[in-house]
Order: C-alpha cells, then structure tokens, then sequence
C-alpha cells in the first residue's frame, strides 16, 4: 500500500547549536534523496529545515526550484515535490526539526494543510498554505476561503484541544449524496496534529487521507501519564484494522521504551525503520499487520510534551 | 483597519421563569464598510439573538459591540432592521409608513418637500413608487416586504441589518427581492447582515458566511469567504462550479458537522 508521505526526516542541533544535523530518515522509496540528505547540514535560515528553525513556525515548501531547498535534484529525480517542515521547541528551545516529504504523481494522492492563528489579528483560523497532491480541487479552493474558530472543523478541534485528532469518515455523511461526492473527491481520512511554538500563534497540520493512498498505513495517538512515567494509548486508525481503541487494558509504554517511549525522554522525533522490533508486543503485532517502519512525533507545548503521534508505513 | 461593526467576546444568556439559557458565547466577528455578511445555521442557534444584538434591540450579557468606533447601547437610526414579518403600520399607506421613517430621522434638518422627495426615491429605488397610495392589506406579500426595505433604506442607514427578510414568501417572489436587494445594495454601497437559513440565499448574496454551531451556547463556528464577482446572476452561477463549491462548503457545515438537530429530530 502506498502512502501519501513519502519520506521524513529529522534534524537535530548540533552540540554547540550552531547548526542542524542529520538526525534520522526514513526514505524507503527514495534512496538517493537519502544518500544526499546523510551528508548535509543546514545553519539557521539555511535550506528548508534551517528556514523552519529561523521562522519559528511549521513551513510549507511547495516549489523547490529557485527556493532555499538545496536538494531539488534528487527530491525531483525521486519525485518528491513538496516538503512540510515543522521545528519542535521545549519552551524557546529548539530540540528538533522535523521534515516531511510528499510527491504530487497519480498514484500519491492527498493533501496537507498548515492552518495558523495569530490571536493579536483574530479569532479565526485560516489556512496558511497546503498542498493538495493532483485530485483535491474542492478542498483546496473551500479551504482557502473557509476560517475556523477553536474547537470547530479538523483543525479547529486540534486548536481547541491542543491535541492530536484523527476522524476516519470526513465524507461520510447522513445524506447519500454528500457521501458519494466525498468519495469522488477522494478525501475519506483526516489527522490533524497541532503544532505548539514559542510566540503566542498556534498552528495545526491537517493531514488529509485520499482512499488509495493514506497518509500512513497506521496512526497512533498516545498520552502521557500524571508521573509522567508511561505514554498511554489513546487511540488512532489502521488501514488493516480500522479504528484502534484503547480498550480495557489501557495499553502503555514506560518512558524510554521502544521508539515511542523514547519520545517521552527525548521530546525529539523518533524514526525506526524495523518496526517489527518494537517492545512490549508492539513488533509482532506490526510484523503482522506488514507495517515496516514508524515515526513518532511530540507534540510539545510549553516546555512539556502532552502527546504524541505515531505513523507507521 | 478598524472594522466597521466589531463584536468582541459576547455572550447572551437570557433569564426567565423557567431558568437561565445560555444562548451564544464567545462572539467575537468583524464587519468591514460596505460587506455583505449572512448569519447561517440550524434554528435556535441565535442568528437573530446576534442581529438584536448588532441593532441594539437587546443588551449582551458580556461582552462588546461597536459599530463605527461607537458602542452600540440602543437601537438607532444609523442601524436599521428588516424582519421576517414586514411589520408595516396597517392604517397607513406605502407613502406613509415610509415617510414615518423619514421623518424620525430627517426632519429636524430638512424641509417637508425634501421628506416627501426622500420617501418617494426610496419606494422608487424598490420599485414600489407606483403603490405609494396603497395600504398594506392591497398588496402582496412581496410587495410589503420591499416597502419594509424601502422603509430601511430611506433613513439612509450605515447598516441595514435583515431578520430572514424573504423567509416568509413564495420562491419566485424571494428569488425576484434577492436579485432587488443585490442591485440596491450595489447602488447604495450598504454594509449588510443578514440571518438566513437558505443555504443558496447566502451564497449568492454574501460576502461572507458566518455558520454557527448548534445551541444552547452557541457561537461562530467556521466563516466561509465568497469572493464571487459582482454583479451576480443567479442563472450563470448555477453553473459555476465555484458556486457549487460554496454551497457544498455551507451544506457539509450544516448537515455533516453540524446536524444533531435533525438527527435528533429523525
């Protein structure tokens, strides 16, 4: 099953903070883009994970030619066309930069928005970029004129919450006709995770699932405890399985354990490319369900890390 | 830019016999001169609770409204109000419903053939000049409905504020006053509210569309900009997919996200 994300990347600072570092990557089909990404590192406001770290805020980069991108060549020889970076502060200090990739082929379809609010401008949340893949028109252009107020639409519900939500039937509707024109669009899945930042401006990634090509092939909402000791899950949605709740056990991770666990100690992206070796049961059943490799995303919001989001592909 | 009429964080709860109720919260929408905005959402949401609100006819419970920098405290003639029901003095012809208007806000400033001149130009510009002798009860439901707007428009208001102004009348006479209302607003250049529940309505009049959630407490949930060029023709909009977009947008809010009523109701 292919997925909308085609890569993702994290950039670490360096130990004297000066620049960024490769910090991990999960490239699957795009080797050479990886081969290039291995050997770079980017200053503050340099290429697309240094342009995150200076503005503060997630970016949508769109159109690498002529850009600050500086690896244009292998992304498009790759057929990745579009690159989602989002920094991870802890207060005012950055732990990490975490990039995302898509490409806009036939057979990769979707779209990522990035919506930000700005509470000295308004009370609204409007769509400050998005990419939208080849087949979401409508989406685009109704997300272009549509704000949302907190705890209203996908986004709206992150803002509200502060948390990461996933609605598995954004077409789904009690009206057939409705319903039947979601699934022409093809957008049917939506995650949207917010994106905490130093200033006072909230932003909120929402990603949006066509049919043949999720986002991820698993997403994961998980929680941290009042210790502050385990990470518990809260929910999420398979493509095999569909819906995943927490159920009676309350399914947990202790802090450091495995590549999810570790987030809770580290506040930095986590990336592994053997999901099968998870701990805690967590390998088989991904060996099972054909899931190879994971990412794990913090959402960090002053200083203390409220929950995290896995993607399995 | 200051916006022309500003709501800041207002809340409307009102108090009776039978308990408090809680009607919006958390209000906050700013109009610019010169927009047309439509108020849209499931009934007892409080679109008509904001336009009372907007034209000073009720006081909120928290929370501000200004309109042109002043706050609004009381109705005024700078605010005026089109509702539902044409609420037409039924002894007193077109001419003179109009005219009462017209003097409430002119006649310490102008001589009575001006008032007269006033009030004929305002049945004019609503196509009504050839009913001014006739009282209430010898027209149509549309016809009292212009007069209604004719009587608005002739206090030369900064905002005509519309209480679902068609809601009451056939299709045909609505679509004919929509397209009316669209010209007269074009000449007058009027910063417009409206309440509506007519999801085609306030896609074809808007400039933007204010979807509320569902009450008690409820409030603005999304705003959909309908940048559409003017003038607009409602035959060639049919076929605008872009029209088609807007409707989807309004329907989905509506009905997907925001149906608990007529789910409940099912």
């Amino acid at each position: 099953m292919k997925t909308f994300i085609r890569a993702s990347e994290v950039w670490v600072p360096s130990t004297d903070r000066t620049i960024l570092e490769w910090g991990g990557g999960l490239y699957r089909d795009a080797p050479r883009f990886a081969a290039v990404s291995k050997t770079l590192c980017f200053g503050r406001g340099e290429g697309l994970p240094g342009q995150a770290w200076e503005q503060g805020r997630p970016i949508v980069l769109k159109v690498f030619e002529g850009s600050y991108f500086r690896r244009t060549a292998a992304a498009h020889a790759e057929g990745i066309t579009c690159g989602i970076a989002v920094p991870i502060f802890a207060g005012d200090f950055l732990t990490a930069v975490l990039v995302i990739f898509c490409g806009d082929d036939e057979s990769h379809a979707g779209a990522i928005e990035l919506w930000g609010n700005v509470p000295s401008e308004s009370a609204d949340m409007a769509l400050v970029d998005g990419y939208y893949g080849t087949t979401a028109d409508t989406f685009e252009y109704i997300s272009r004129r549509t704000t949302v107020r907190r705890g209203n639409g996908l986004p709206g519900i992150a803002w509200g919450s502060g948390l990461p939500v996933f609605i598995e039937d954004l077409g789904k509707s009690a009206r057939f006709l409705r319903a039947d024109s979601a699934v022409k669009v093809g957008i049917n899945r939506g995650f949207a995770v917010p994106c905490p930042v130093p200033s006072d401006a909230s932003f909120v990634l929402a990603f949006l699932s066509a049919l043949g090509t999720p986002i991820a092939r698993r997403v994961e909402i998980w929680k941290p405890d009042a210790e502050r000791e385990h990470l518990h899950l809260e929910g999420g949605f398979c493509e095999q399985g569909g819906r995943i709740d927490p159920g009676p056990s309350h399914l947990s991770l202790a802090r450091g354990q495995g590549t999810i666990g570790q987030v809770l100690v580290t506040g930095v992206p986590g990336l592994s490319d053997r999901a099968g070796a998870e701990p805690n049961g967590w390998g088989a059943a991904a060996t099972e369900l054909g899931l190879e490799s994971l990412l794990v995303t913090p959402i960090v919001d002053r200083g203390r890390l409220v929950a995290a989001a896995a993607w399995y592909f | 830019m200051k916006s022309f009429i500003e709501v800041q964080n207002v809340e409307m709860v009102f108090t009776s016999r039978k308990g408090r109720f809680h009607a919006l919260r958390e209000i906050d929408l700013k109009v610019e001169r010169g927009e047309f905005v439509t108020l849209i959402g499931h009934s007892g949401c409080g679109k008509s609770t904001l336009l009372n609100l907007i034209a000073g006819l009720t006081r909120p419970t928290s929370g501000v409204l200004l309109c042109d920098d002043r706050e609004i405290a009381a109705p005024g003639p700078e605010r005026a109000v089109v509702f539902q029901n044409h609420s037409l003095l039924p002894w007193l012809t077109c001419f003179e419903n109009v005219h009462l208007a017209v003097e409430r806000v002119f006649a310490a400033s102008e001589k009575s053939d001006k008032l007269k001149e006033r009030t004929q130009a305002a049945l004019d510009l609503v196509n009504m000049g050839h009913a001014a002798a006739k009282r209430p009860h010898e027209i149509s439901g549309g016809m009292k409905q212009r007069v209604g707007i004719a009587r608005a428009l002739a206090m030369e208001p900064k905002v005509l504020l519309l209480d679902e102004p068609f809601g009451a009348l056939d299709a045909l006479t609505r679509a004919h006053l929509q397209d009316e209302l669209l010209k007269i607003v074009a000449r007058t250049k009027s910063t417009v509210v409206m309440v509506t529940h007519d999801v085609d309505e306030a896609v074809l009049l808007s400039d933007r569309i204010v979807m509320m959630t569902n009450g008690p407490a409820a409030t603005i949930g999304e705003i959909l900009r309908v940048d559409l060029e003017r003038p607009r023709d409602r035959v060639e909009l049919v076929e605008d997919s872009r029209y088609t977009h807007f409707r989807k947008a309004v329907l989905d809010f509506l009905y997907t996200r925001h149906g608990h009523v007529e789910r409940v109701a099912a």
